[in-house]
């Protein structure tokens, strides 16, 4: 019985609820940080995603050959809170967030953000657009890519 | 405990007894609870570093470094803990706590030694920095988290050793 008709309450029920709070204290404070670690974990994953997935998207743009095209939409943030921006450049795609960096390597070395006008230069890719990436050979047979916002 | 209102002796001697029992069990459940919970807190912080490390996304001094000095770093690494041990729990008077070295095992393909160290530190910072917040001893470390401590114990990390 946990509670007699006298109000008295057993030794078994106080001792069990003095070892649950007990318990509980500790595990609140490593639930809590288990979601936080969780939410860290997002955001490194979903940067190191959308850097591979930037970086797959122009390889694929290259071996496509002259005239190849993929587009791309960018997330609008990381992990719903994180505003970033993404640099292409010659050594890889470059994915900025918080005072964090993380890099993809690709194939292709030259970069054009003009069409017509084929001139080496490094591209900023900005949260919330589309974009496409073309495939364009110059008049010395070098295929470039080109990153032109949609 | 009678209609009169009295208590019998046997009854105040078993009452002596199960708060003599209840506060020495108390004190040893309270002990091993806050171990059991400081090795949880490190387990969930080396899968944190492990992923860290997986990921690649480093803060912005340790990127251009690694860009520099270990490009290999620069790139998604598969590293796995294998295993987490500690050595027997020993009173350190100067931290007037129990000192336990938490060591982690951990494999990855294709390091050489520097490049596990770094990763392996990771690892450690990790570790300490995830038992510190679970006890909420910020306040008592430095920015390494190092030493880390609970309540009755002060953790330290030996080198990560790869398998």
């Amino acid at each position: 019985m946990i509670m007699d008709q006298h109000g008295t309450i057993s030794i078994d029920l106080l001792l069990t609820t003095f070892i649950f709070l007990l318990i509980m204290g500790y595990a609140a404070t490593l639930i809590s940080d288990r979601f936080t670690a969780v939410d860290q974990s997002r955001e490194l994953i979903e940067a190191r995603s959308l850097a591979e997935n930037i970086a797959n998207s122009i390889n694929q743009a290259y071996s496509g050959g002259n005239g190849h095209r993929v587009k791309i939409k960018m997330p609008a943030q990381i992990q719903h809170n994180y505003t970033y921006h993404v640099q292409v450049n010659s050594t890889g795609v470059l994915v900025i967030f918080g005072n964090r960096m993380g890099i993809a390597y690709i194939i292709p070395k030259k970069f054009s953000s003009t069409y017509n006008n084929l001139k080496s230069s490094e591209i900023s890719l900005e949260p919330g657009n589309e974009y496409v990436i073309i495939n364009k050979r110059d008049e010395n047979e070098e295929n470039w890519i080109v990153i032109l916002k949609n | 405990m009678d209609i009169k209102g009295q208590i019998s002796v046997e009854f105040i001697i078993l009452m002596g007894f199960m708060l003599m029992v209840t506060c020495v069990v108390a004190v040893s459940i309270n002990t091993d609870s806050e171990l059991t919970h400081a090795m949880a807190a490190a387990r969930s912080g080396a899968v944190q570093g492990v992923l860290a490390d997986s990921m690649a996304v480093y803060p912005d001094d340790t990127f251009k470094d690694y860009t520099q000095e270990y490009p290999r770093l620069t790139s998604p690494s598969g590293v796995k803990i294998v295993k987490i041990t500690y050595t027997k729990p020993k009173f350190n008077s100067t931290y007037n706590r129990t000192k336990i070295q938490l060591k982690i095992y951990a494999a990855g393909s294709n390091l050489d030694r520097e490049e596990q160290y770094r990763l392996g530190s990771r690892i450690n910072y990790y570790v300490r920095k995830s038992i510190c917040q679970v006890f909420n001893t910020q306040n008592l470390t430095n920015s390494a988290f190092n030493p880390a401590f609970s309540d009755n114990y002060v953790f330290t990390t030996a080198g990560v050793e790869w398998v």
